[in-house]
């Protein structure tokens, strides 16, 4: 296992270097080489090695042609899903009119420095969106044509192979990292048609590989990890900049001291680049200070309350907490009217419209029932939500421990966010946002749920006196 | 008869793995080879518009004749069918019209599209989004 969770922890590593070069040459408004990321890859898959945590002892293989038949019907649907990704140029929505309409403009030698990006006459459906996945693309399309879409195929196995092997790596039986990479590579959300696809285009697939590597890195205590996946949060999607604030949030409180500095450092930094970028992007003038400024002043408070918080008993750390919270809520409401300015910007478009809250509350019981009955439909995302509540609801005498606080304590903020979302949404039409949001917000977690869940169900195994061998495997770990 | 709640947690995890397992043929393959088989017959502005349940895909392709480096005027609803245009005629640039003067045959030096108008005459070509419908016509 070791090998290959070199190979995906330096993939990570790698998008997240190529994240920081393209989006520091791209402030300077210097083309971004299409050469860079397969070498940034490179150069992550040979520092993999670099604070690396040790993997706990794995127990054995489960039956060879029960492992041949899975992986088999795996590899042949990846292998469909990947031509659908390469057969044409994106055939949905969002895939089309916004991530890879800038991919192709971005694939363009001039790279930012041209009239789609730098001129306000012309029309641009999501000038404030992040632009990690369109570098990413441009760079695969100016290197292989529309095979660049391949791009999609891999961070898909990328994506599965994560899961599994982070499964593997918290010394779960062979068996159960089996059933959670086939149960992302499988995931109905993911190879289905339609919006938030595998081969749709859209950067759902990238933005739960993020929290993916947030989940692992919080499950096996890898902060190195950790800082490469909350790097990428804020540059994947505009929903990445309220999960990477809720992370940091939550190691503020939770510690310990360098999984908060490595959680902190990542998400400053994607800031500190993509905000003066989406400035430049907004306005269609030079940067000045003041956003990169404010990211690693936020930043560096966030260090500060860790450090804070390592010293305080908790009676102190709970009024700490409480004035926090009320000082983040003054301050949006006293940032209110300068949100109601930027309508070009997703979540000030959210947070601008904090006063419809009220309102939109009488409404919370038809809103958690849509995104109930969205969570637990098994053709989009199949058990992986019910698993998981059915391990988080269920005594811990019968289930034993969750094998990360953390992590289930992120999963319960990113869910909740989810809920906030319908809660301030600029659209006036509850119902109309539930059908076409709800599916793609839920995706974002379902991956980091399914990860969770199946390192819990094999805590769950290898404590059970009577677990299947089919699963488990035969040989002993001694953890028993 | 007694039921193990471990048995069924892997119950439920296998489940996920079975439902999964079970799309493949219908899903995974079927439709997504329908999907690819149509737009490539139907050419990527017919098929995104058949799917989108949106009219006016004569008028993109009748633009995607002009010259790549042209620019095209717009005006109306800029949500809707308009969000598919600026992909589709990539690398022509969609601009809108209020901000050309009438007299004015280039923007920003790239020349403005023109088509025949039904009188005969070449006019610079005006792309319309009314909501789920784009039209053309001319000034």
């Amino acid at each position: 296992m070791e090998p290959g969770w070199r190979w995906v922890r330096g993939a990570v590593l790698g998008l997240a270097l190529f994240g920081l070069l393209a989006h520091a040459l791209a402030l300077l408004l210097w083309p971004v080489p299409a050469v860079l990321l397969p070498l940034s890859v490179a150069v992550g898959v040979f520092l993999a090695g670099v604070a690396l945590p040790a993997a706990l002892p794995g127990a054995g293989p489960p039956p060879r042609w029960l492992t041949g038949l899975v992986l088999a019907v795996t590899a042949f649907a990846l292998a469909v899903v990947g031509h659908g990704a390469v057969a044409t140029a994106e055939r949905e929505w969002d895939g089309v009119v916004s991530w890879g309409l800038r991919a192709r403009v971005l694939a363009d030698p001039r790279g930012l420095d041209q009239p789609f990006f730098t001129d306000p006459g012309v029309y641009h459906h999501s000038r404030a969106y992040p632009l990690l996945q369109p570098f990413a693309l441009a760079a695969m399309l100016q290197l292989l044509g529309n095979g660049g879409r391949i791009l999609f195929p891999l961070l898909h196995m990328l994506l599965a192979a994560l899961a599994g092997l982070a499964v593997a790596r918290r010394g779960a039986p062979q068996g159960v990292a089996l059933l959670a990479a086939v149960g992302v590579a499988l995931l109905p959300a993911l190879v289905g048609n339609g919006g938030g696809g595998v081969d749709s285009g859209y950067a759902e697939l990238l933005m739960t590989l993020a929290l993916s590597g947030v989940l692992a890195a919080l499950l096996l205590d890898d902060h190195l990890l950790l800082g490469a996946a909350a790097f990428l949060l804020p540059l994947a999607k505009p929903e990445g900049t309220v999960y990477a604030a809720a992370l940091v949030a939550l190691t503020t409180w939770t510690g310990p001291r360098a999984r908060h500095g490595a959680a902190t450092l990542g998400a400053t930094l994607a800031f500190a680049l993509w905000l003066p970028l989406q400035q430049r992007l907004t306005t269609f003038a030079a940067p000045g200070p003041v956003p990169a400024l404010a990211a690693l002043g936020v930043g560096a408070l966030a260090l500060a309350a860790g450090e804070l918080r390592a010293r305080l008993t908790p009676r102190t750390l709970a009024l700490f907490g409480g004035i926090a919270l009320l000082g983040g809520v003054a301050a949006i409401a006293w940032l209110l009217p300068w949100l109601r300015t930027r309508p070009d910007v997703l979540v000030a478009q959210y947070l601008g419209g904090a006063d419809r809250l009220p309102a939109r509350l009488m409404r919370l019981p038809e809103i958690l029932g849509g995104l109930l009955a969205q969570a637990l439909h098994p053709r989009r995302f199949g058990t992986c939500y019910l698993l998981l509540a059915a391990l988080a609801l269920t005594r811990r005498r019968i289930v034993g421990r969750c094998p990360s606080r953390p992590a289930l304590a992120f999963l319960g903020c990113g869910l909740l966010s989810v809920v906030a979302a319908f809660l301030l949404s600029p659209e006036p039409d509850v119902r109309h946002h539930l059908r076409s949001s709800a599916t793609r917000l839920l995706l974002h977690w379902a991956v980091p749920a399914w990860l969770l869940a199946t390192a819990w169900l094999a805590e769950r195994l290898l404590d059970a006196a009577h677990a299947p061998r089919w699963l488990i495997g035969g040989t002993d770990t001694g953890r028993r | 008869m007694r039921v193990s709640w471990g048995g069924v947690l892997v119950a439920l995890g296998c489940l996920h793995a079975g439902i999964g397992l079970a799309r493949v043929p219908h899903d995974v393959v079927g439709q997504r080879l329908a999907e690819v088989r149509a737009c490539r017959a139907e050419g990527d502005t017919r098929y995104l518009f058949r799917t989108a349940f949106l009219r006016g895909a004569a008028a993109v392709e009748r633009l995607r004749t002009t010259p790549a480096d042209s620019v095209i005027l717009f005006r109306g609803d800029g949500k809707g069918a308009l969000e598919f245009a600026p992909a589709l005629l990539w690398p022509r640039l969609l601009v809108h019209a209020d901000r050309v003067p009438p007299e004015a045959t280039t923007y920003s030096g790239r020349r403005i599209a023109r088509l025949p108008s039904p009188g005969g005459r070449f006019a610079q070509a005006v792309l319309v989004g009314e909501g789920k419908a784009l039209r053309l016509e001319t000034r």
